[in-house]
Order: C-alpha cells, then sequence, then structure tokens
C-alpha cells in the first residue's frame, strides 16, 4: 500500500463546526503549524467571504510546503473567482445524490453530470489541478455515482473524493464502494467522512484499504455536526496500524489540538484518543502494576513517541503497588505495615486522590 | 483530584547553622511551597508540590544536599483538607 495522503481542513470544514471562527491572524498561525506536522494537503474556502478570501490569500502567501487547495462549487463564477489567486490546486463539489439534486440543486442527474464535465474541462482549460468532490457520493445511486466517476476522470479531474457526507457508511460497505470507485478512475481518491454514527476514521481506512490515497481530518474533528476524522488519530493510525506516514510529527498534532480548544473556546474531550487527558492516565490497581513493570502492557503506543507523559492515578481504586513505588521513588522507606495501612485509608475514601506524571 | 504529588519534608538541621540560612536556601529549591521553623523532632519541615514524580524526587534531594541539612524524612501527602470556618 502506497504512503496514504493527508488533507487537513479545519481552516474550512473545521470552521463550518458552530462557534469555531478564527480572525486572519489565528487562522494564519493555525495554517503554519498543520502545515509543520507534515500533512500534504491544507484546504481553504476563499468563496465563503471576505474574511475567508483574505485567510486564503494570507495562506498562499505564507508559502506552505503542504499544497494549499482552495475549495469552491462547482461553479464557472467560483473557478474564476480563484483565477487571480494563481492556485497550484483547487477542489470543486457537487452533489451526486438524489436528495440533494432534487432539494438543494434542483437539477436532474443528466444535469449535474453535464455540469461536472463543463466545470472540470474549464478549470483544466485554466492549467488547474484539481479535486472533483462527489458530495453525498454515499447516498448516491450506486450505477449514477460510478458514471460521474468515469466522466469527471475523463474530463480531467486529478483526484476525486468520495464523501459519505451524513456518515451512514460502514468499514464493509466503504471498502466495497472504494474498490468499485478504483476500478473505474486513475485519479488518485480522496476520503472525506462524517463522524455521525462515530465511524469516520474506521471508514476512511476501510476506504485506504480498498485503494483510495488521501484522507481528510481536522483538528479535534472540528466540522459540521459531528464533524471528520480527528487528525491526530489519522496520523497515528496510520504510524502504529499501518506503518506509515512515520514524518509526521504527532508532537505537533498534540499541540494543536491544544492551541484548537484555546482559540475556540471548546474543550478537548478527555478521551479522545492521542489528544485527551486521559490517553495515559493509568488508575486501577492490576494495571498500575502492571504498567509500572512494562508500559505497554495497557498502553496501545508509548507517551514518550508522541511528546506526552504517563500518569497514575491514587485513590480507591489503588492497590499497593503504586504505593510502595512512591516509597521506593521518593526514599521514604515505608514499611510493609506502613505501606499496608495507607492502602487501608485510601480505600476508605472510594474515590480519586490525586494524579501525578511519571 | 489533585493534580500533582504534595510531600512534607521534615528535616533535622546542623545546630551549627543558621535557620535562617537553611530556610533561604530551601526557599530556593523549585517546587518548595511553604518551609516551616519547628520545635521537636523535626527542626523544618518544608511542603513541597509539582505534577512529576521525577521532579519531586529531584526536589528531596535537593533538600537533603541543603548545607545544614542533617536528615530528612518525606511524607506523602495523600489527602488535604483546608478548615475554612
Amino acid at each position: 500500500m502506497a504512503e496514504t495522503l493527508i488533507l487537513d481542513t479545519t481552516l474550512r470544514e473545521g470552521e463550518q463546526a458552530p462557534l469555531v471562527h478564527f480572525s486572519e491572524s489565528q487562522a494564519v498561525e493555525l495554517a503554519r503549524q498543520i502545515d509543520s506536522s507534515g500533512v500534504d494537503f491544507i484546504e481553504v474556502s476563499p468563496i465563503v467571504g471576505e474574511k475567508q478570501l483574505q485567510i486564503a490569500k494570507a495562506v498562499l502567501k505564507e508559502g506552505m510546503r503542504a499544497t494549499v487547495v482552495l475549495h469552491c462549487r462547482a461553479k464557472k463564477e467560483d473557478i474564476e473567482s480563484l483565477l487571480p489567486m494563481d492556485p497550484s490546486f483547487i477542489a470543486m463539489f457537487l452533489s451526486t445524490s438524489d436528495i440533494h439534486l432534487s432539494s438543494k440543486l434542483h437539477l436532474s442527474r443528466e444535469e449535474a453530470l453535464g455540469r461536472a464535465i463543463e466545470m472540470v474541462e474549464f478549470a483544466k482549460s485554466h492549467g488547474l489541478k484539481l479535486r472533483f468532490t462527489c458530495e453525498d457520493a454515499t447516498r448516491t445511486d450506486r450505477a449514477y455515482l460510478l458514471d460521474m466517476v468515469r466522466a469527471v476522470s475523463k474530463a480531467g479531474a486529478d483526484r476525486i473524493s468520495i464523501t459519505d457526507t451524513v456518515g451512514m457508511m460502514t468499514p464493509a460497505l466503504m471498502f466495497s464502494l472504494i474498490k468499485e470507485v478504483r476500478a473505474e478512475t486513475s485519479a488518485g481518491i480522496d476520503l472525506h467522512c462524517h463522524n455521525d454514527l462515530g465511524l469516520a476514521l474506521a471508514n476512511s481506512l476501510a476506504g485506504i484499504e480498498a485503494g483510495a490515497d488521501c484522507i481528510h481530518a481536522t483538528v479535534n474533528g472540528a466540522g459540521e455536526r459531528a464533524g471528520i476524522p480527528k487528525i491526530a488519530e489519522v496520523a497515528m493510525a496510520l504510524q502504529v496500524l499501518y506503518g506509515q506516514r512515520k514524518d509526521i510529527k504527532i508532537e505537533t498534532l498534540v499541540k494543536l489540538s491544544e492551541k484548537f480548544s484555546q482559540l475556540s473556546g471548546l474543550p478537548t474531550d478527555p478521551f479522545a484518543p492521542i489528544v485527551g487527558e486521559n490517553v495515559f492516565r493509568h488508575k486501577g490497581g492490576t494495571h498500575l502494576a502492571a504498567v509500572l513493570r512494562n508500559g505497554s502492557s495497557y498502553e496501545a503506543y508509548s507517551p514518550e513517541s508522541i511528546g506526552r507523559k504517563r500518569r497514575l492515578v491514587v485513590g480507591g481504586y489503588s492497590g499497593k503497588n503504586v504505593l510502595r513505588y512512591l516509597s521506593d521513588s521518593l526514599g521514604m522507606k515505608m514499611t510493609d505495615a506502613q505501606v499496608e495501612k495507607a492502602l487501608l485509608r485510601l480505600k476508605e475514601k472510594e474515590r480519586d486522590l490525586f494524579d501525578f506524571s511519571i | 483530584m489533585q493534580s500533582g504529588i504534595s510531600v512534607f519534608i521534615g528535616a533535622v538541621t546542623d545546630e551549627k547553622v543558621k535557620t535562617a540560612a537553611i530556610v533561604a536556601r530551601l526557599k530556593v529549591v523549585r517546587g518548595v511551597r511553604t518551609i516551616y521553623e519547628l520545635t521537636g523532632n523535626m527542626d523544618v519541615m518544608v511542603l513541597a508540590q509539582s505534577d512529576s514524580l521525577h521532579e519531586i524526587n529531584e526536589l528531596v534531594e535537593s533538600v537533603r544536599a541543603c548545607e545544614g541539612v542533617k536528615e530528612t524524612t518525606t511524607y506523602l501527602v495523600l489527602e488535604t483538607t483546608e478548615n475554612k470556618q
């Protein structure tokens, strides 16, 4: 399997999350940090409004290592509006599901197919590299979706995004869908999976196993409704489970998560993998005893590998091991009787008293 | 739940060294919060806190190494109850 690409869309999808708004300077600061993590694409959305236009210009001006992708509708006026910015890559989206075509766009399937071909050809005629996004692809009639994929590929789309817009896929369904899409195009295949049922990352990985080569993600998973995959989880899953993308700096993504929380005012879930405060916090007596001998007995990856620290919780769930460990570490020379007595007193508390890093 | 470790470090000091000088040295040890001068088995009691066991360990070693400190005993704080009456 080739190395999977990662597209960060915090400044586009992420800002579509309720309560998330970035000033131009904040957005540029985030973009710099996202870029330094080693992701491949950074997506911005200059067509939304004046602020987003200025953000896109500022990000482009930064000269990012990642490719900056300008997101727009599959409309001539949108594409034309991007041309003065001299973009190296654009992404145009058009809904393909019947429910979106009828309720949102008031287009027939044939009209949508025609518009898709026309817009891709228009963008290519201006020498643009582009991604064509089939919005609501997973709820699109399968034969029609494959017609669309073939058509935009033939028109010159460099990449095609398959979106699970309302997060209704399972990994098995995503795998079979991407297998079929892969057979119809030689273009790169992006996956934009929403997390409405908590399966966005699993569906993205299934799509990668079936032949897609790029996952969309945001810092802390921010996005419409339940959001999309969290970028730290995507990168870490690729590293730990697939041995890929060792170049991505997970430490930077952990700091980005904190930065995002600070800027947005939205706290990070303590149970969030990779970045949550509980990820390396061990509490149960048997767990602590094992972890003190060998961290990997209860850890999928080491805290040191991502610049974090292991933490131990002392309280009603503790066993003798953690007390003995503290006593030995601090040169307290507690006797067995003192340890037993301290343990009884901890059990009396029936709650957590303190935690600390080791 | 409190974040971090708190310890009391009781010290027996050398009577030939002025307590004020010992306190001055202890005050600059990172993590030391409060220093009590006492009578009885211990001459000085230090309250120290840190998020990191490693730092607390270094702190205990620094107190032990402090000129004028003859011996120390460390007590781990399980819980603190403040009387606000």
